[in-house]
């Protein structure tokens, strides 16, 4: 029985992921969390508790742990995370896991990552391949945690070359049951728009996601990044519409000033991220996946805002 | 006969009811790059317009556009707005038998402009950058090029007809590691459309531009002075230039990268120069 850990086993996220691994054959999995899980994670060993570095590396070592999938990005299921503690968790304990994996001699990592490092940028390509150097600086917040991990994680391995390294750049996970920053943006009321623009956005449901990740986790030779992303891009007024919601056009002169005044989150509401993602689009090409993976989206993104603004519309009724 | 008109009409409106009602809804389709086959439909009527009745577009050498496969058109740039692109693409649309769809390149710039970009993205432009270019003519579309770029469209009316530098030969590097035949295409008629006189630099550099176009309507009557000039047009595709044959690492042999770029400028230089000297542009 090969033992893999997951950390991040209290995020709905985490116990999706879990669920698909676990009922797996030959699969002994340990999920790690600071609290107990929200759903129902197959036949998964839960430790809960806050770990330090040397305490990880014990672990590990204990279970004799091969593969560790790393899903504990703070941001993005809790809607009003607190910035500092967020990089804390999300940089630092990131890198603390790196090298505790090091340490306790684990084979595999696999490492959550995010589609929109690319950068919101007018050079950008229409799809955007996982080789693509980012062309533009990217704000503090989430988004950038996950830039400074991908980054961190590549150039860790390139001194360890001993331990193997998946990063899974997932678009922005969308679903009627998950909690994330897009979703959370799409079902707000009004969800504001700069007046002019309308990017191509790419998502995915969360359900597509953890199956890429049990796929890395137990595929033995695959290593590298991968976008992870359902089948086409829609257009961001599209989005908000398909979710049942009406798009409010926003001035940017109106959101410049707004932005001088300290007044952002007043006038623009909800926008998880930079607010360059409301201007140009950040497409990524998910063929890599396709081809060396074997991972394909089962949910289109029409579908799931569908069936968002369904769920939506059903929660009004009851 | 009454009630029929009437029976038409009353269809007519339902049809435009339907069609908003799913635009509202969000029910509608892109294709992967963000064209959007309702706003090609919905704009066609005022390209026709323009392409038929207000510029009077000629049109040759169409059959040396291929019917089927991969092709990289190389144009002439010029007239302030991208117009020329627009009509190339109608003549492919509008008058080529097998009525295809051709993607213009665009200046990334563009995407800075609020309306103007996604409008560019619904109507099948890109950005023209060589992994958009490579991409399509991979999926045997047909891509359109303007190598003078910004030079070309900002060209005063007195330099009108004269090539400006074809940017670095990257629309050849293109052709070469697609194997994509290079189609060059002269366009005479869209100097004419918006004849710039001057080009205002400082206020070009104030409102971050890349030129503030002078024209003898322009900024003069205002918004009035956006109307372009009834110019006749005449649109010539010339022989392909096959580029199979050297083979995708020729790419990078600026020999023959700027030798082709050679034989495409001077074919539609060649072809610009034809044009009868005492030509009335009306």
């Amino acid at each position: 029985m090969a033992v893999f850990l997951l950390n991040g086993i209290d995020t709905y996220f985490g116990a999706q992921v879990a669920q698909v691994l676990s009922n797996q054959a030959g699969v002994d999995l340990i999920g790690l969390g600071r609290s107990a899980p929200i759903a129902s994670v197959g036949q998964t060993t839960v430790l809960t508790g806050e770990f330090s570095g040397p305490q990880l590396a014990q672990v590990l070592q204990e279970k004799r742990v091969e593969t560790v999938i790393h899903l504990a990005m703070a941001g993005e299921e809790q809607s009003n995370a607190d910035s500092e503690a967020t990089l804390q968790q999300n940089v630092l304990g990131s890198m603390l896991l790196l090298g505790a994996c090091l340490a306790a001699k684990v084979k595999r990592v696999i490492i959550r990552s995010s589609t929109l490092i690319y950068g919101a940028s007018v050079t950008n390509p229409v799809f955007i391949p996982e080789k693509q150097v980012r062309s533009c600086s990217l704000k503090p917040g989430l988004i950038r945690e996950y830039a400074d991990l991908d980054t961190f994680a590549t150039n860790f391995v390139l001194k360890h070359p001993q331990i193997e390294l998946v990063l899974l750049r997932c678009a922005s996970l969308v679903g009627e049951k998950i909690s994330s920053p897009l979703t959370r943006y799409l079902t707000q009321r009004r969800p504001r728009f700069l007046l002019g623009f309308n990017p191509r956005i790419q998502i995915l449901h969360p359900e597509d996601a953890a199956k890429a990740f049990a796929l890395a986790a137990t595929s033995k030779k695959v290593s590298g990044a991968f976008n992870l992303v359902a089948d086409q891009p829609v257009l961001l007024k599209q989005a908000i519409r398909l979710a049942g919601n009406l798009p409010f056009p926003l001035p940017s002169s109106l959101l410049a000033t707004a932005n001088i005044l300290g007044q952002r989150r007043a006038v623009l509401g909800h926008w998880p991220f930079e607010q360059a993602f409301l201007r140009y689009s950040c497409i990524a090409d998910s063929q890599k996946a396709q081809r060396e993976l074997g991972w394909q989206a089962t949910h289109s993104a029409t579908a799931i805002l569908r069936t968002l603004g369904s769920s939506k519309a059903s929660l009004l009724n009851s | 006969m009454e009630d029929l008109s009437k029976l038409v009409a009353f269809y007519q409106l339902r049809e435009t009811q339907d069609f908003i009602l799913r635009r509202i809804k969000g029910e509608y389709q892109t294709d992967p790059y963000g064209l959007d086959p309702e706003i090609i439909e919905l704009m066609r009527p005022l390209l026709h317009f323009f392409y038929r009745t207000y510029w009077r577009v000629k049109v040759e050498g169409l059959e040396h556009v291929p019917a089927t496969g991969r092709g990289l058109l190389v144009a002439n740039h010029s007239g302030v707005l991208p117009w020329d692109g627009a009509m190339i693409a109608t003549a492919i649309a509008e008058d080529h038998p097998a009525k295809r769809v051709m993607r213009n390149t665009f200046l990334h710039w563009f995407s800075e402009l609020p309306f103007v970009s996604p409008l560019f993205v619904s109507l099948g432009c890109i950005p023209g950058l060589p992994e958009n270019a490579i991409r399509l003519l991979e999926e045997d579309q047909l891509v359109c090029s303007f190598p003078e770029g910004v030079k070309g469209v900002g060209k005063l009316y007195k330099d009108r007809y004269q090539l400006a530098r074809f940017g670095r030969g990257g629309f050849v590097q293109v052709a070469l590691k697609t194997g994509a035949p290079l189609i060059p295409v002269a366009v005479v008629g869209a100097e004419e459309t918006y004849p710039m006189l001057a080009n205002a630099k400082p206020l070009a550099r104030l409102l971050k531009l890349p030129y503030f176009p002078i024209t003898p309507f322009f900024p003069l009557l205002g918004p009035l002075g956006t109307i372009p000039v009834p110019s006749r047009w005449k649109i010539t595709f010339c022989p392909p230039i096959p580029t199979a044959t050297y083979g995708p690492a020729a790419a990078d042999d600026p020999l023959i990268v700027f030798e082709l770029a050679e034989k495409v400028r001077s074919t539609i230089q060649a072809t610009l120069n034809q044009r009868p000297k005492t030509r009335w542009p009306f």
